[in-house]
């Protein structure tokens, strides 16, 4: 019961914690897609311009500040001494940014469904979900390893802004915005690339800890 | 003042945003405008009797656009005939553009339409048309309305596929504009600030919008707010200090860009323009900047944090990136001129450009003014909580 009480004591701080800036204006990214684009009458091709280039920036919006969180605000020497292990309340709080990033991208996809748009939605919002998962672990690992998190901003806006111009000319089969290309084979190599970034971060948090 | 602005460029060196800055640059700068030809000769359009035919046998020096209002009528009526068989039509978007399916009422209206602009079609390669060239533009906006508007067949939009080949003689022409109006130099010095202004219009916004939140995230800001200094002179010293780093990033580009070309013209004998790509990292680029970083310092003293800048001009560069050369209205804030040469068209459109470069001083200007007055405001409430305002004490 005292474990479930201080689990839910986590989850609570965490999540005040985590609704401030960064979270709004990512969430008002997301929802502002219906006002910048036109949802309606969507073929594959034109979802994917909203779902590999607009959508991920949300990632890097909500992702790339969280492992600085405790540095930023002098507090790493009090956080780090607690019994529970900072590791443990790192992938709190990504499993809660992904929650919100998941409904919210979810919810967008779902609407230009409803306008009657045509394209298959798991495919799109799977791919539209791992771009932005990859571009904020990308900020927020090099945020970590800078101690910037404005450097972890730049570095994962250039990669997207990079990727999109040249159309994966330099990345070849790890092409991160693949949707555009009417592809989502690139997909799973994206997924793996994250999935070692993430491990990677869990580590250098779990040793700087 | 001065004494500020150097502190501020002395901080701005130590920092790593910078040289991730100047990395960014470098790779867009060496991968995007670094395809340049190992001899100036080398542009110099082949004969059509040596050249190596496309795949229509035909030799191919580019496109150009067309002034002949018969061949305009013609190209425009086939494209209505192949929209209403293929029974879709081209949406320009706010961003993207849409394929739009075409009722049955919209095709026969296309089919009526061409109809009406010309009953035989073309007959030996060319339109009989049977109306005048003021009657089709009549026609052609009707159909655009019905359509919805802002198609294909919007004025805005007929130019982008109302072109035809090039001629050698053409070709020859571009070439020789090239040397001898643009001295070389100047046609690629467009295209340079065409690629340095794609970087300018977003990646600044990294060195400037976290300035003023440093001074909060090192908890300076209540000595700062208390020292005997206007809040313009502190705002506008860190401005100048950025704006000076970021220039000469680029003009660092533009050396290096001004010495290859030296280098090339050199070996064939051609003399070149070495002010040239100065001339347009500081009209073309610069002015971009300087906006950038205003409106990146006013949103980030209105919302306390920098992180509002990077929707905000993500948005906005979207909207500045298309088309790639020929718009120069208000909305765009990088001047696009995606090619080289086209010196002709350069000069026609000189006029748009520099209302809009000095449009954008202006308004960086009145930004940054604007950026102070606030952090003017929240200097006098020290926790800048709007509530104070508003707070009546009980005495």
């Amino acid at each position: 019961m005292q474990v479930l009480k201080t689990n839910f004591t986590l989850v609570k701080y965490n999540t005040q914690i985590l609704f401030n800036i960064n979270t709004i204006v990512g969430i008002v990214l997301i929802l502002s897609t219906p006002l910048v684009f036109s949802l309606t009458l969507l073929s594959y091709k034109e979802i994917s311009f909203i779902a590999e280039l607009y959508l991920p920036i949300s990632g890097i919006i909500f992702l790339t500040y969280i492992g600085n969180i405790e540095t930023d605000h002098n507090v790493y020497e009090i956080s780090y001494t607690k019994p529970t292990p900072h590791i443990f309340i790192f992938i709190l709080r990504l499993a809660l940014l992904l929650t919100i990033i998941c409904v919210f991208i979810g919810g967008i996809f779902y609407y230009a469904k409803l306008q009657e748009s045509t394209f298959p939605y798991l495919e799109i919002f799977l791919g539209s979900i791992i771009t932005t998962l990859y571009l904020g672990l990308i900020g927020l690992t090099i945020a970590k390893i800078t101690n910037s998190v404005p450097a972890g901003y730049l570095i994962s806006i250039c990669y997207l802004i990079f990727e999109f111009i040249t159309r994966g000319k330099y990345t070849g089969d790890f092409y991160a915005l693949s949707l555009l290309n009417t592809s989502f084979e690139e997909k799973y190599n994206i997924l793996l690339l994250t999935i070692i970034i993430l491990i990677s971060n869990i580590v250098i948090i779990y040793k700087k800890s | 003042m001065f004494f500020l602005i150097y502190k501020e460029i002395k901080y701005q060196l130590k920092s790593i945003i910078l040289y991730i800055f100047i990395g960014v640059v470098a790779l867009f700068y060496f991968t995007q405008f670094f395809h340049l030809p190992s001899n100036i000769d080398d542009l110099e359009p082949t004969p059509p009797e040596e050249i190596s035919d496309n795949m229509y046998g035909l030799p191919s020096y580019g496109v150009t656009s067309v002034d002949d209002p018969m061949l305009e009528m013609q190209i425009v009526y086939s494209r209505l005939i192949l929209t209403a068989r293929i029974g879709q039509v081209l949406k320009h978007g706010f961003i993207i553009n849409k394929q739009l399916n075409l009722t049955d009422e919209q095709k026969d209206f296309l089919k009526y339409s061409a109809n009406k602009i010309s009953s035989k079609g073309i007959v030996e390669g060319k339109l009989v048309p049977n109306v005048t060239y003021k009657e089709y533009k009549e026609i052609i906006k009707k159909v655009d309305e019905e359509l919805g508007g802002n198609t294909q067949f919007n004025e805005k939009y007929i130019s982008s596929y109302i072109n035809r080949p090039k001629t050698y003689e053409e070709a020859i022409k571009s070439f020789e504009d090239i040397v001898n109006k643009d001295k070389i130099t100047g046609a690629f010095g467009r295209i340079f600030a065409d690629y340095m202004g794609i970087t300018a219009g977003i990646f600044p916004i990294f060195l400037s919008a976290f300035i003023l939140t440093r001074d909060k995230r090192f908890k300076a800001h209540e000595i700062i707010y208390n020292r005997n200094i206007s809040s313009f002179k502190y705002i506008l010293s860190k401005y100048i200090a950025v704006n000076i780093i970021i220039l000469l990033c680029y003009l660092a580009f533009a050396t290096h860009a001004t010495f290859i070309f030296s280098q090339l013209a050199s070996v064939s004998n051609y003399s070149i323009n070495y002010f040239s790509f100065y001339y347009y990292t500081l009209t073309w680029v610069f002015p971009t900047v300087l906006f950038v970083t205003s409106l990146s310092f006013l949103l980030s003293i209105v919302f306390n944090n920098g992180i509002v800048t990077l929707p905000v001009f993500t948005i906005l560069w979207f909207i500045s990136l298309m088309p790639l050369k020929g718009e120069y209205g208000l909305s765009k804030y990088v001047i696009r001129f995606n090619t080289v040469g086209q010196y002709d068209n350069f000069i026609m459109w000189q006029g748009d450009i520099i209302f809009n470069r000095v449009a954008y001083l202006v308004v960086s200007i009145i930004l940054v003014l604007l950026a102070s007055l606030i952090w003017s405001w929240k200097r006098g409430n020290i926790d800048a909580s709007p509530k104070n305002k508003f707070y009546f004490s009980k005495i």
